[in-house]
């Protein structure tokens, strides 16, 4: 809230206290304080009440503009000559005069503008007759001097500053809590500052006077306790609605709140003195002079103070006389509204629940300064006070003629406030402040904030605190007083204490980690991508079941049935949780390649989220599974000059391909200790829709002894989305479940190195095309005996059904050196095989 | 002169011969046909010796002797010779033989991790040697891990501060609003005493600007134990911050409001851009607001089922985004999600 500084010394001495200290003050013991702001003009010297008593014409007809006057500033003085251009004045009006020696604003560019005697063309001026820009008045309309209220400008030679509390003051925001709606005001902030400087509050004087019949009487019947604790009304006749008086039109736009008339302005003001949020009916409109505090019904109408209709429900509360909604505590009705006729008011000063306040006001989508109080509860004990208070300044600043007639204060809900009491033991100081306090200091730091101990029942290891009414809402327990104690001391006067150790009972599997530096020491930057996708849009050119025009890939593969969306977004962005990490990952691509970036190799780890299989049964409805995923397009190297001088097809060369990736993938296998002669790729599956369905492989984990695990997809991305997206036909992804790689991860254990050296042998094998290498090498490793290594050396087609595979073996005995026949007894066992199996030539 | 003398004779000058030839050889080349002409399996020494076979028979030992000692003597010269002339051949060849060195290199790519990555691996290795083990929890999560657990009243207006996303899994399913979810998740785990430090993505229902994001990450660290300090807290969290931003800065606690903790503190630092006097980074205040914390309240201690009158602890939470963008001069929050390349290969 905002809080003036001028306004808050009414309620305490703030003398030798500049805002800054207590910015400081506030920010470091209560409340943060975001800003200070100067209000009102800098103005200086004397600028006072002057009363124009002659107007004439320059001599000079060149200034034909330019008119003396004389002008009357003290009673009995005689009158000052000053020569003002202005044209809207006349003989008798009250005006502002800056007289020599002054400071007043240059209403061009704000700038200072001091007043000295000066000759204008031959006749001398005494000063100036002031505009309202000139002394820092900018919301005024009019053009030309500033024509004062003769009711208001009684007195002539008073200073203009004081009578138009035009002084300067600082404005600070400070930050409001939700738990504390006793500090949404200036008296509350005003205790708060009393307890930080140790100085006593002061009211200010005013004494209410119930001084007659009133023209409207009223009753008042709430229907839940429960969502209103306490409503009051007090009827009040004889009104006249004008202008406020300077002071509050001043205050209240110190902390921004814009001036309606006296009667408005002086329910905000109370609001914003005392925390309490007032609200003024015109009484004409109350319908048999019923105030029922009730629930709305269903599709109730009500058209609140700023001219929108609001539909309610019963989760609504409203106030209503005897046929019609008339007020919600979140704003008041237009057809109760105070307008310029109005002379009998209902001076409305209730406590309602919180949580209901809060239920209407995200129903209505409608907040206000009222609602922001209520919402933090209000001090029912004090809200017969604050009525007063308001009934006062309307008695006083809302009358003409004849007197405001103030009538009778009547009210419903709870007629007791009973005191609250908290215990406190000395031990809890010590135990969570590690501070020895003595009970003494203890009850002075507490007694700052009005918490007095009750010492007939207090004992030596455990003090009693009575609560004051204002406090009641957020200081129910014991720690709720350990921390007014602690913050009352100040934070930053607790000492430093390390914090005692406690060994790690496990050290942690931190595979995210080796799985991130596995991918980017080969080259992959890391991503993070947003874990929302977009709802499609149904758009006309999307009919015909193919994609929209804007390609978005964002729901391809995307299982409706097991999405997760978000029902109170604010952006069609933000729709829908993600089921896999690549669409994330294309779009990444797309911008990068749109920028000209076109090697871009990424991946990130991250969750995917479903709801369950309605089958399945968990402990919790969603599913949020680890993936780690990549994409990669552009080249192998940073640099290609050496393949294209080596007048190689540069393209074909140093683009990466899908063995990239795999090796990429496999390399990531080994960095976790998965055998990767355990792995397979396989085409087996329908391939999730983003794939290429040629150019892709599932990858699994095969063992003897576990059932397969599967790992994920590698492929290439889907021609008809390079396409769509504009980009590079090479683009290759892979997305791996961690909980899996996880479960398979391995350890390194030692072998020991061979002393035997190894016997190499390469073998070429001519095959149908179509059979996989995968087999080819089963059927290899199957027969030979003490193979340690085999590999692929070269492919060559042959013809259109036939090619040419070269393998490397490597043979590696434990025990004794092979004899060259044993070598050979092992190829031609390997030659058989594969002869038999799969219809192998061999070539001499 | 008998047949041994002259054998003998040959012998000699066959040795003269060749040391000379070995000797006076200039290249590999001619080293080698040198070799060939006097060792070599039709070379003179084979013609010599074929010779002996005329000779007597008691001579043939001796003689055979001083031809095998001519053979070794001149097989070592060539060696000799032969590695000299190696020597001399590669002095001459790397006079010519050189390459570009400013050709660019046939780099690899080098990867980069995010820079949330990398400053979360910073603060959860900070964490590790305080002994706060890691922890992992749903960000899909039930209004009561999220709020009621963590003492929020129902109807409260600071549940609105969260500006919750709501899920159409169930009424109550919502995004986690932040790390604190885990709180109560944990202690229902894990008894006391505990250290606890747990990261990941929080979801805020909010327009997306230079400072604010719809989803940001958090790190939250917790430690219930038998007589924690307020004290305590501070002196964990200033070392905390004097080992991320590596220099010790100074920092202070103020009050704060959050529903799980009391009482509830904003730490500040100094800022360590302009040491305190004021820069653009901290808005010309010279502090910059890091972290909420404050002490476990009772309330929550017994949703995780723990006595809080036998147990109490702290809590603490930071906006990584935040610590990430104060430590390397980020000025919007935006890049941290939108991949740009010329963004990520900065870290």
């Amino acid at each position: 809230m905002k809080l003036s500084f001028d306004w808050l010394s009414d309620y305490i001495d703030l003398s030798g206290i500049s805002p800054e200290q207590l910015a400081e003050k506030f920010t470091m013991n209560a409340f943060e304080v975001e800003g200070i702001d100067v209000f009102g003009p800098d103005l200086k010297g004397p600028i006072v009440v002057g009363e124009i008593v002659d107007i004439q014409a320059h001599p000079d007809p060149k200034v034909s503009k330019m008119r003396v006057t004389k002008i009357i500033v003290e009673e009995g003085q005689a009158p000052l000559q000053i020569v003002c251009g202005a044209s809207n004045i006349l003989v008798g009006q009250r005006i502002p005069v800056a007289l020599p020696g002054s400071l007043v604003i240059n209403r061009h560019d704000g700038s200072a503008f001091p007043i000295t005697k000066a000759d204008k063309r031959g006749v001398e001026s005494n000063g100036m007759l002031c505009a309202a820009a000139e002394i820092g008045i900018t919301d005024s309309e009019v053009d030309g001097i500033l024509i004062l209220d003769p009711a208001l400008a009684t007195k002539l030679g008073v200073d203009i500053k004081k009578l138009l509390c035009l002084d300067k003051d600082y404005v600070l925001t400070v930050a409001s809590r939700s738990n504390r709606g006793d500090a949404v005001s200036v008296r509350g902030l005003a205790r708060e500052v009393s307890a930080l400087f140790k100085r006593p509050l002061r009211e200010p004087k005013w004494q209410l006077n119930e001084n007659g019949k009133t023209n409207y009487s009223f009753t008042v019947k709430i229907d839940d306790i429960k969502d209103c604790e306490y409503f009051s009304i007090r009827s009040m006749s004889n009104i006249r609605v004008k202008n406020s008086p300077p002071f509050i039109v001043r205050r209240l736009a110190a902390v921004g709140s814009r001036s309606i008339n006296n009667l408005v302005d002086i329910t905000n003001y109370v609001m914003h003195e005392w925390g309490q949020p007032m609200h003024a009916y015109d009484a004409r409109v109350v319908k048999d002079g019923k105030f029922h505090v009730r629930r709305g019904k269903q599709d109730e109408k009500y058209i609140t103070l700023d001219g929108k209709e609001r539909v309610l429900t019963p989760e609504i509360l409203i106030i209503s006389d005897s046929e019609k909604v008339i007020g919600m505590p979140i704003m008041g009705g237009a057809n109760s509204e105070i307008s310029e006729g109005t002379t009998d008011i209902a001076l409305e000063a209730a406590s309602f629940l919180p949580a209901t306040v809060r239920r209407s006001s995200r129903l209505l989508g409608l907040s206000s300064e009222s609602s922001l109080r209520f919402e933090r509860g209000v001090d029912a004990a004090t809200t017969k006070q604050a009525s007063d208070r308001a009934a006062y300044l309307i008695s006083r600043y809302c009358s003409e003629d004849t007197p405001v007639k103030v009538g009778p204060y009547v009210f419903g809900g709870k007629t007791e406030f009973p005191q609250t009491k908290v215990e406190l033991r000395t031990s809890e100081i010590k135990r969570h402040l590690d501070l020895d306090l003595s009970q003494s200091e203890i009850k002075d730091l507490l007694g700052r904030l009005e918490f007095h101990a009750i010492d007939s029942v207090s004992k030596p290891d455990k003090l009693v605190f009575a609560i004051p009414s204002f406090r009641q809402n957020d200081v129910q327990r014991e720690i709720d007083l350990i921390e007014e104690v602690c913050r009352i001391y100040g934070y930053n006067n607790i000492p430093d204490k390390p914090p005692s150790f406690l060994p790690l009972s496990i050290m942690p599997d931190d595979i995210k980690t080796t799985i991130r530096k596995a991918l980017s020491g080969q080259g992959l930057c890391e991503a993070y991508v947003k874990s929302f996708v977009p709802q499609q849009q149904i758009s006309s050119n999307n009919l015909n079941g193919k994609s929209s025009a804007d390609s978005d890939i964002s729901l391809i593969g995307h299982d409706s049935k097991r999405s997760i969306s978000v029902l109170n977004t604010i952006s069609p962005d933000h729709q829908l949780l993600r089921q896999s990490l690549l669409p994330g990952l294309i779009n990444a691509l797309k911008y990068n390649r749109d920028r000209g970036e076109e090697n871009v190799w990424l991946f990130e780890m991250g969750f995917a989220y479903f709801k369950h299989k309605t089958n399945e049964k968990s402990s919790s409805p969603t599913q949020e599974d680890l993936k780690v995923s990549g994409v990669l397009s552009g080249t192998r190297h940073l640099s290609t000059w050496h393949d294209a001088s080596a007048e190689k097809d540069r393209n074909a060369s140093s683009k990466i391909d899908f063995y990239t990736v795999k090796g990429i993938v496999e390399n990531l296998f080994q960095s976790l200790y998965i055998p990767i002669d355990q792995i397979r790729y396989s085409r087996r599956e329908e391939p999730p829709p983003l794939l290429h369905p040629g150019k892709v492989a599932k990858i699994t984990y095969e063992s003897l002894d576990q059932p397969t695990t599967d790992l994920g997809w590698l492929g290439q991305l889907h021609p008809a989305h390079v396409k769509d997206m504009d980009l590079d036909p090479q683009t290759f992804l892979f997305e791996l479940d961690v909980e899996a790689l996880k479960k398979l991860r391995g350890k390194s254990i030692f072998t020991p190195i061979a002393v035997i050296p190894p016997v190499v042998r390469d073998l070429t094998v001519d095959l149908p095309s179509d059979i996989e290498n995968i087999v080819v090498t089963k059927y290899i490793s199957e027969a030979a005996t003490n193979l340690k290594n085999l590999e692929l050396v070269s492919i060559f087609p042959l013809s259109s059904e036939s090619k040419s595979l070269s393998y490397r073996l490597t043979f590696q005995s434990d025990a004794d050196t092979f004899k060259s026949e044993e070598i050979e007894q092992l190829l031609n066992k390997v030659r058989k095989t594969l002869k038999e199996k799969l219809n192998a030539s061999f070539r001499a | 002169m008998t047949e041994v003398a002259k054998l003998e004779q040959q012998l000699l000058e066959f040795e003269q011969t060749a040391s000379k030839s070995f000797a006076e050889a200039q290249t590999l080349a001619d080293i080698e046909s040198v070799r060939q002409e006097f060792l070599g399996q039709k070379g003179a020494l084979t013609n010599i010796l074929r010779n002996l076979s005329q000779i007597d028979k008691q001579d043939r030992p001796r003689l055979g002797q001083t031809a095998n000692s001519t053979k070794e003597k001149l097989e070592s010269l060539y060696l000799k010779r032969k590695s000299f002339l190696d020597s001399q051949e590669l002095k001459e060849k790397l006079k010519t033989e050189k390459i570009d060195v400013t050709l660019p290199a046939r780099g690899k790519k080098i990867g980069h991790l995010h820079p949330l990555t990398q400053i979360l691996s910073e603060i959860e290795s900070i964490f590790l040697t305080m002994g706060f083990a890691p922890f992992e929890g749903p960000e899909i999560e039930s209004e009561y891990y999220n709020f009621d657990a963590l003492n929020f009243p129902p109807g409260h207006p600071s549940r609105d501060e969260h500006d919750t996303f709501y899920t159409d899994v169930d009424p109550s399913i919502i995004l986690r609003t932040h790390m604190s979810n885990m709180q109560v998740r944990i202690m229902e785990k894990s008894p006391p005493p505990l250290r606890a430090l747990y990261c990941g993505r929080v979801y805020r229902n909010e327009e997306v600007n230079a400072r604010k994001e719809v989803i940001h990450h958090q790190a939250e660290g917790l430690l219930v134990d038998r007589n924690v300090s307020f004290g305590q807290l501070k002196g964990t969290l200033n070392e905390f911050i004097r080992l991320l931003f590596g220099k010790p800065l100074k920092t202070r606690f103020r009050p704060d409001f959050f529903p799980f903790t009391e009482p509830s503190a904003e730490l500040d630092s100094e800022c360590p851009f302009c040491n305190g006097s004021g820069c653009r980074t901290c808005g010309n205040r010279g502090w910059l607001e890091l972290l909420g914390c404050g002490m476990v309240d009772p309330n929550v201690l017994r949703a995780g089922h723990i006595d809080p009158e036998i147990w109490n602890g702290f809590a603490f939470g930071m906006g990584v985004e935040r610590l990430a963008m104060l430590k390397y001069g980020i000025t919007d929050i935006r890049h941290f999600f939108i991949s740009d390349i010329r963004f990520l290969e900065q870290f």
